[in-house]
């Protein structure tokens, strides 16, 4: 099994001026420029794949990339429209993927799943288990629609009208689920004391 | 899972746009643009986003490993906007495209179920469409005449329905006035009226025919006692005179005219009638010889056989 490395960031993975020529090394078959491209990409796939539920997160991050590096040819564009793409098409796999369960007899939901991270630093590998335990927590408490967009925006870091093309929304509903799923989060991050 | 969907601010939220977003993620400006509440979520989110990205599928690994070529023909080419699937068509075809379809479809569905035909089903095929084309053009009668009668002949034995048959008609028509005209039934060239005479005695017309022989054709010869006891027998029995008006000299045309210049067309019906010379049958040669035909009548009529 072909692995990358696990790499820190603060925000999502950024690749800044090289994204062109990298682009256009993807688009001419070039396989270092193809691994460059899924190296940047396919943790944050995976990690919102995961927290949004998916079954088989790095399976289904597989079948998205496949997608996409299989048709990158066509792609024009920045590094933001790669990304939007990216994660719209990812969306879309999911969403299918919801569907074929619903259609399917439901496993009951199990907190204690832990990450599939093989070796590594062990307090690495902890402080990310608790960090996906905790985001998992904070999303289970939100509305669908308002998790999709708050995951979409905060993870992704796809701009309001990337956000609207991927869910089939208006940028305006997109806006309203933002507001409503932030002022949700804040509730539940900064419990107001109880006044005597 | 409660999802939680209150409305519990008391401190407003200030808008999250792109630019807040970008400052947000970077960290750098989160305490002046507050949401500063927001760091510790999406640092977890940025530690989830850090974890392993194995390659599961061999396709994929094969794809990275070894790149693709550019050659024609090597990648899909559909458009990276439809990598999600084809994009509905916003028009549907012209209404010329749609029928030329239909018609192909039509035509190569009828190619395929013939071709899986054995040669005798084939052969079967082509006679019952011959015979329904032929069938349908006979019931609209534009065949030639004698395959229309052919057609019709056919039809008639074969089946209920009855189709025009002309040359019945014409060949019915065509015998009868040889016949006369040759005189191979009487010797007599030429349409002598005898054969006329016993034509009308095979029909409705026998008493008016023998009338015609017996009484020298003139007028009604039994004081036209059967015309009012047929008149009795109809419907419009009551309507019916009881008597006629006796002929006063012997002459029954007489009486006719009397009767006519009862009606209110008197002032149109003839005040005399020719004199009846003892042959009812020579006046009518006389009459006919008054007419542009005269140079083709028989110069007299022969006895009743």
């Amino acid at each position: 099994m072909h692995k990358v490395s696990p790499r820190r960031s603060a925000g999502p993975a950024r690749i800044g001026p090289a994204f062109g020529s990298l682009l256009a090394a993807a688009q001419s078959g070039a396989p270092w420029a193809l691994q460059r491209l899924y190296e940047a990409m396919a943790p944050p796939v995976v990690g919102y794949l995961r927290v949004q539920g998916a079954a088989d997160p790095e399976d289904l991050a597989s079948e998205v990339f496949l997608g996409v590096l299989t048709r990158i040819g066509s792609f024009s564009g920045d590094e933001g429209s790669f990304r939007s793409w990216v994660f719209t098409v990812a969306h879309s796999r999911l969403v299918d993927e919801r569907r074929r369960m619903d259609r399917r007899p439901r496993l009951a939901y199990s907190h204690d799943v832990e990450l599939d991270v093989a070796g590594g630093d062990a307090e690495e590998d902890a402080l990310q288990l608790l960090s996906d335990q905790r985001v998992r927590s904070l999303c289970e408490r939100l509305v669908p629609d308002q998790r999709d967009v708050l995951l979409l925006r905060l993870m992704a870091g796809l701009s309001l009208e990337a956000v609207a093309e991927a869910l089939g929304k208006s940028e305006g509903a997109v806006k309203s689920l933002q507001h409503r799923g932030l002022a949700n989060l804040r509730k539940i991050l900064q419990p107001q004391p109880v006044s005597p | 899972m409660s999802d939680f969907d209150g409305d519990v601010d008391e401190m407003p939220i200030p808008p999250l746009d792109d630019r807040a977003l970008e400052a947000l993620l970077s960290g750098a400006t989160s305490a002046q643009t507050g949401f500063d509440w927001l760091v510790p979520f999406v640092e977890d989110l940025g530690a989830v986003s850090d974890g392993p990205a194995p390659v599961i599928r061999p396709a994929l690994a094969m794809l990275l490993a070894e790149g693709f070529s550019t050659a024609k023909g090597d990648l899909p080419a559909t458009a990276a906007s439809n990598v999600t699937g084809p994009a509905p068509q916003a028009a549907g075809l012209p209404k010329w495209r749609k029928k030329k379809m239909l018609i192909t479809e039509l035509l190569a569905g009828l190619t395929t179920k013939l071709a899986g035909l054995g040669m005798a089903s084939k052969a079967a095929l082509g006679l019952t469409l011959a015979a329904a084309s032929t069938t349908a053009a006979g019931a609209v009668g534009v065949l030639p005449a004698p395959v229309q009668h052919a057609v019709a002949t056919v039809v008639d034995t074969a089946s209920p329905f009855t189709f025009p048959d002309k040359a019945d008609v014409n060949a019915d028509l065509g015998a009868k006035v040889s016949t006369d005209a040759t005189g191979s039934v009487d010797g007599t060239v030429g349409v002598d009226g005898s054969d006329v005479s016993d034509d009308a005695t095979t029909d409705a017309g026998t008493d008016a025919g023998t009338d015609a022989g017996t009484n020298n054709g003139v007028g009604p010869s039994d004081s036209g006692a059967t015309g009012l006891d047929r008149a009795n027998e109809t419907p419009a029995a009551g309507h019916v005179p009881s008597s006629l008006p006796a002929a006063t000299n012997g002459d029954g045309a007489q009486g006719g005219l009397d009767t006519a210049n009862g009606t209110p067309a008197a002032g149109h019906a003839p005040t005399s009638l020719p004199a009846a010379s003892g042959a009812g049958a020579q006046v009518g040669l006389d009459t006919a010889n008054g007419t542009p035909a005269a140079g083709h009548i028989p110069a007299n009529v022969p006895g009743r056989p």
